[in-house]
């Protein structure tokens, strides 16, 4: 009877095969994805990419327009900051920072909150109820003052610095996977498969799973830009990873008492996390457009 | 009927505030580093005589469970202990730093929803023109830019460059002002001091526009596509073939119902905006809630900072149910 159970053809997979191609014609996800592939690969690259070593600092250098500027020094087309080190050489590097941590949140808060969520929304009991309290509970705290608690009480650090985001992450991913699997579980192929004999298990991940799984991959994705703003944000206020290491928020946060008189030094490494997190929304919105009819931005 | 759902969702609240409390209570304990070293360290070499008093007095010596309980039985009663670093109540701290905060987070909300509805509005009435295009991509590129780096900027346009508004604080310093609510601008009306309500207002306009900037975007991609659904419903349809004047069609009958998942998210925002504002109050200098928890994580202030995180999951709490009131108000048919 399981074999009945299993021939009963998931949709995700039917959805899964075309689902490449088709955001491959979403004009803005194709923006998007060329964005994050410039950034990633030069992050992957950055040794070779970088002019400079990223924490070599030059006093007698310190502060010089970029070289396209009156007066910029030669070399540094982006300038160089209050030690120096030169800017567009940190942003490299930076971006591995800023894509490292934003990849690992998502991937720590969407593991786990489906999960969760699945197992919530399938056994319902007491097992959802918890799980629903503790959810709420921690939905009362603000992102940014949970994840600056955390931080400070595990030190700074990449793992830390994930931790403090995932921490809370996962419960969004948990409520909406919850809800939709709340409303598969409803559904007639759901009674069926039961009814042919199939486990639980089984139910869960071959049938219920690829049916809900998008919701949770588009949230995801967006959730990534959510995630890279909250790690600058922490790095802007000196809890993310240690200083000597170079991350956007802490050099915009570095530029910030020379903003009269070099701008350069706030400017471009917020314009990088600007282009990066629109370029990851891009991107979600282009998987939303792509696999949730439903919730598309018309 | 009505009363008894809201009775319960009120009390709904309660369990809610209790683990909030045992959860920072927990977080705070696992910090490294003594707050009684750090507070002393401060005020220089202490004895073994002074810290061991000091550890009394904030009862620091006590087993944690009893720790716990104390504050617990105290936020209860609405004594939410005294700070280590600045030995004073924490809520009379508190109540110091929330005026300020609560009238940055407003400010920015109504400045948002005065731009954002009817943004959204006619991005869904005139789709796909011109108008919808730059404002549905004005708004993607709010949702994306972060705050501080928003503020930094803002600052050195506004205020450095073209010296529109003051770079930072509440008040100039020449203005004098006595605190009665403690909101500038309620004062400054009490007192008939149109100097300072001038001054407090020019304070105001840009930490409240960078706060305001990521709720106006969602604000306005929400509205846009609830008044698109709206618009196609029957009673438009209906208002429409009675006669009635485009105008009064989409501005009256169906913005009222456009508004309704507007409300949701403007409730939930308003929680984040209250306990995101430390950005903002960081880049612009404002003595809030903000700044407050940021420097008492750093001094290990157990008390202040766990009465602020109980009062910012309060607000949260609040501000769902007041989300709940709404939907009642704005359709009569939803039971809660």
């Amino acid at each position: 009877m399981a074999t009945i159970a299993a021939a009963i053809p998931p949709l995700g997979t039917r959805r899964g095969v075309g689902t490449v191609a088709r955001l491959a014609r979403h004009p803005s996800a194709v923006v998007g994805a060329v964005v994050v592939a410039v950034m990633a690969g030069l992050a992957v690259l950055a040794p070779l990419a970088a002019p400079f070593d990223p924490g070599a600092s030059r006093l007698e250098g310190r502060l010089a327009p970029p070289s396209w500027l009156a007066g910029g020094a030669a070399g540094h087309w982006l300038g160089t900051d209050g030690l120096g080190r030169d800017i567009w050489s940190r942003i490299i590097y930076g971006g591995r920072v800023s894509l490292l941590v934003g990849l690992a949140a998502t991937v720590l808060s969407l593991v786990p909150g489906l999960i969760l969520g699945l197992a919530a929304g399938f056994f319902r009991g007491a097992t959802d109820a918890a799980l629903s309290r503790f959810a709420e509970l921690l939905m009362a705290f603000p992102h940014l003052i949970f994840a600056i608690g955390v931080m400070a009480a595990l030190g700074p650090g990449f793992w830390n610095l994930v931790m403090a985001l995932a921490f809370k992450g996962w419960v969004e991913f948990f409520r909406v996977a919850r809800g939709d699997t709340l409303s598969q579980s409803s559904r007639e192929y759901v009674g069926a498969a039961r009814a042919l004999g199939a486990s639980g298990a089984r139910i869960l991940g071959r049938h219920i799973l690829p049916n809900m799984i998008h919701t949770s991959l588009v949230l995801g994705t967006l959730r990534m830009g959510h995630f890279i703003v909250l790690e600058a944000s922490l790095s802007f206020l000196g809890m993310g990873l240690p200083p000597r290491l170079p991350a956007w928020g802490s050099m915009v946060a570095d530029g910030r008492e020379v903003m009269l008189t070099a701008w350069w030094v706030s400017t471009f490494p917020g314009l990088a996390i600007v282009f990066l997190v629109l370029a990851v929304n891009l991107i979600g919105e282009g998987l939303r457009d792509v696999l949730d009819p439903r919730l598309q931005s018309e | 009927m009505r009363a008894v759902v809201l009775a319960r969702r009120v009390l709904t609240t309660i369990p809610i505030m209790f683990g909030v409390a045992v959860i920072v209570f927990v977080v705070m304990r696992m910090l490294p580093g003594d707050p009684v070293d750090i507070i002393l360290g401060q005020a220089g070499a202490a004895s073994q005589q002074d810290l061991n008093r000091l550890r009394q007095d904030f009862y620091l010596d006590r087993p944690l469970g009893e720790q716990l309980l104390r504050f617990i039985a105290g936020a209860a009663r609405g004594d939410l202990g005294m700070s280590f670093a600045r030995r004073r109540p924490v809520f009379a701290m508190l109540v110091e730093a929330l005026p300020a905060t609560v009238e940055l987070a407003l400010a920015a909300t109504l400045i948002a929803l005065a731009v954002a509805i009817p943004v959204g509005v006619l991005s869904a009435v005139y789709q796909r023109s011109w108008l919808d295009r730059l404002a549905m991509g004005g708004a993607f590129l709010g949702i994306s830019m972060p705050a501080f780096w928003l503020g930094i900027v803002a600052i050195m346009v506004f205020a450095v460059q073209l010296g529109w508004f003051p770079t930072s604080g509440r008040l100039s310093h020449e203005v004098l002002l006595a605190p009665t609510t403690g909101f500038v601008l309620v004062d400054s009306v009490l007192a008939r001091n149109w100097a300072a309500l001038a001054d407090g207002l020019r304070h105001l306009v840009l930490p409240a526009a960078v706060l305001g900037a990521g709720l106006l975007a969602i604000v306005a991609r929400v509205m846009r596509s609830s008044m698109l659904e709206v618009l196609r419903e029957q009673y438009v349809t209906t208002a429409r073939s009675k006669g009635l004047a485009g105008r009064l069609v989409i501005w009256r009958h169906a913005m009222r119902n456009a508004l309704i998942p507007t409300v949701t998210v403007v409730g939930l925002q308003l929680g984040v905006l209250l306990g995101g504002n430390m950005i903002v109050e960081t880049v612009f200098g404002w003595p809030g809630m903000g700044r407050l928890v940021v420097e008492a994580i750093f001094n290990r202030d157990y008390p202040v900072v766990q009465g602020a995180v109980m009062l910012y999951a309060m607000t949260f709490v609040l501000a769902n149910l007041a989300v709940d009131l709404c939907y009642i108000y704005l359709d009569p048919r939803i039971a809660l």
